[in-house]
């Protein structure tokens, strides 16, 4: 288990967040029905991206200090391009996949469709844009996201902990231009990325921003408000009862209802962070932060572990989630698309998952000598570069 | 269905005429009889909304103009023929269901077509055709280019916008299905989109995915490993079902009474 010193709310919910994100990226799965975004008009990308943003500031914030702000930048870009490398391991999955459906599969009836394939035939084009980011089929979008998130985070956090309020102040101009005129950058072969990063650096800096006290900076602006407090838990309370609701009625008529649909389709679009789902996620965040504290016994539980060495590894699982979901949805779509099978998909992915997390923690403690474990223990940030995250 | 038959003789004789011997004696829906392969459940597919335009082409002029709007699974690839393609066996079908009427279904398929590149030849393919009713088929090339839903959606939007305002009914039809392609293309949000368009603009929808899917999760189609011939006769039998289940909705919307 991890020292002590760790807000092991972090690694909690993030690791929750990236089960949920292996669940929600299995197509028609009943499992995902138990996921944030059938409560939430937010979903765990957003938890992810925030929690993304406050490990950022405490880590890289806290080694800064120590450290100073060039040796941080370069910390930051190592961490830069072990992301950049995941996101290749993911391309070439992804290429092996629609290799292999495509040299099987040659009914005439899928032309349209098959001209997925077709970079197959002059492949270079879509290396060279996956290898500037602008290659995102599914499951390819949340990593670029990260990678350049974290980029631009080399620059600011210095910003950050000198102006912070500045730094805010900009950031909320960037995602109110973003959310409104829906500028973004452009992905192959066409369209923009599903995750606008002008208007999603919003919740990694305000993540950001909260982790400022962590390396010793207080934000004025985030003192304690109890009437704020009750908003966010009468906003929390609504958004779970429509999204039940929605759910029922869905159920009931095979439909949503048309007034939902509407407001969906004027505020809560995910890939400019609309203001349905921001609201919703930082009012959840607030009660959970508020309810949940750092030291809370939930997190000595036993069912607790698993989650909180999956958030402990995130990159890896990260990867891992949806290397399986691809593999989950091919062999459902293969062998069967029961029930049965989709429980039996999602459980076993939860079990490689937290069996690979385990095994990483499980290595990362035997490698390092008894004395050095003794020191890290003592000293907050050095875990981070001995490979923590 | 009954009232309306009793109010509006003139559409009566007509309804009667198009439901005909097919007609549920109970005064439900209009049942066209289906080939045993094509069955689906019941509440696959949705209750169809009025189609006021074409109920009035039948109604005053005795004839029925459709445009199939769509990519190359309106064109009908993979088929023997273009007679094999949907829009030639729908017209089949619907000629057949409506004895008294002159049906024509033009098929206005372009493979590889986005909806807002089908935006672009609105104009000149359909409303030049002047019809009654348009089944535009589309999302399939969003689907596979990825583009952002929002402006597939405005795409619609602004198709079905101007088709409404042409005085012409629309039927909204989705991307087809197979275990190969759902695979590696991710059609849900595309699908998700035309259900929001039909649902926020009162039309019917076609769900050619679920029943597509339905077909193949209860083995009554392969697509995979089908080569040559039997992949061929495999696309003439799907065109014919779509076709039937087609005219089912059509004959429904046009019996349906106005909201």
């Amino acid at each position: 288990m991890a020292a002590t010193d760790r807000d092991l709310r972090l690694d909690f919910f993030r690791g929750l967040s990236l089960l949920f994100i292996f669940l929600d990226h299995i197509p028609d799965n009943v499992v995902s029905y138990f996921t944030l975004s059938n409560v939430a008009f937010c979903d765990a990308a957003e938890v992810f991206v925030f929690i993304s943003g406050f490990t950022a500031t405490f880590v890289f914030g806290g080694l800064m200090n120590r450290y100073g702000t060039t040796f941080s930048a370069v910390q930051i870009l190592k961490r830069c391009w072990t992301l950049y490398v995941a996101h290749i391991f993911l391309f070439v999955i992804f290429i092996a996949q629609v290799s292999y459906t495509a040299a099987r599969f040659n009914n005439p009836m899928f032309l349209d469709e098959m001209g997925m394939a077709e970079f197959l035939q002059e492949p270079y084009i879509a290396v060279l844009k996956a290898v500037v980011l602008q290659f995102q089929p599914e499951f390819m979008n949340i990593l670029p996201l990260y990678i350049v998130l974290l980029l631009g985070f080399a620059l600011v956090l210095p910003l950050l902990r000198a102006q912070p309020v500045l730094v805010m102040t900009a950031s909320t101009v960037l995602y109110v231009a973003a959310a409104t005129l829906h500028f973004n950058l452009r992905k192959f072969p066409e369209g923009v990325w599903y995750f606008n990063p002008f208007a999603w650096q919003f919740i990694f800096l305000i993540g950001a921003a909260m982790a400022l006290r962590r390396i010793g900076i207080q934000l004025p602006a985030l003192q304690r408000r109890h009437h704020l407090l009750w908003l966010s838990a009468t906003i929390v309370v609504v958004t779970v009862a429509i999204k039940l609701a929605m759910t029922f009625v869905y159920i009931r008529t095979g439909e949503f209802p048309h007034v939902v649909l509407r407001m969906l389709y004027t505020i809560g679009d995910k890939t400019n962070l609309e203001p349905l789902r921001l609201i919703n996620f930082l009012a959840l965040a607030h009660v959970t932060v508020t309810v949940i504290r750092r030291d809370h016994p939930m997190f000595r539980r036993a069912w607790a572990e698993p989650v909180i060495l999956c958030g402990q590894n995130s990159l890896h699982i990260f990867c891992l989630g949806i290397f399986l979901a691809v593999l989950s949805h091919f062999l459902l779509s293969e062998i069967s698309n029961g029930l049965a099978a989709q429980i039996i998909a999602s459980a076993g992915g939860i079990l490689v998952m937290v069996g690979t997390a385990y095994g990483m923690s499980w290595s990362k403690h035997r490698a390092r000598p008894e004395r050095e474990r003794g020191a890290a223990a003592a000293a907050p940030g050095s875990r981070a570069i001995q490979g923590g995250e | 269905m009954v009232s309306i038959i009793r109010g509006r003789p003139l559409i009566a004789g007509l309804i009667l005429l198009a439901a005909g011997a097919a007609m549920d004696p109970a005064g439900a829906d209009p049942v066209v009889p289906l080939p045993p392969h094509c069955e689906v459940p019941g509440d696959l597919i949705p209750d169809a909304s009025p189609l006021p335009h074409s109920r009035q082409m039948l109604k005053t002029e005795h004839r029925l103009k459709i445009v199939a709007l769509g990519s190359s699974s309106t064109l009908g690839l993979g088929a023997t023929d273009s007679q094999a393609a949907w829009p030639a066996r729908l017209q089949a079908v619907l000629a057949s269901e409506l004895p008294g009427a002159d049906v024509r279904v033009v098929n206005r398929g372009i493979a590889r077509q986005t909806a807002q590149q089908m935006l672009g030849r609105l104009d000149s393919d359909v409303l030049a055709e002047k019809p009654a009713l348009v089944i535009w088929e589309t999302g399939t090339a969003e689907a596979v280019r990825g583009t952002d839903v929002d402006e597939f959606v405005d795409a619609l939007m602004a198709g079905v916008d101007r088709l409404d305002a042409a005085g012409i009914d629309v039927i909204l039809m989705d991307t087809q299905y197979s275990r190969g392609t759902a695979e590696i293309i991710n059609f849900d949000p595309y699908i998700a989109a035309i259900d929001q368009v039909a649902v926020t603009r009162g039309l019917s929808r076609f769900p050619r995915y679920a029943v597509m899917r339905y077909w193949v999760d209860n083995d009554q189609f392969h697509f995979a490993g089908e080569t040559g011939g039997v992949a061929r006769k495999v696309a003439d039998q799907v065109y014919d079902c779509l076709g039937h289940l087609l005219a089912q909705t059509i004959l429904q919307g046009v019996a349906a009474e106005q909201r």
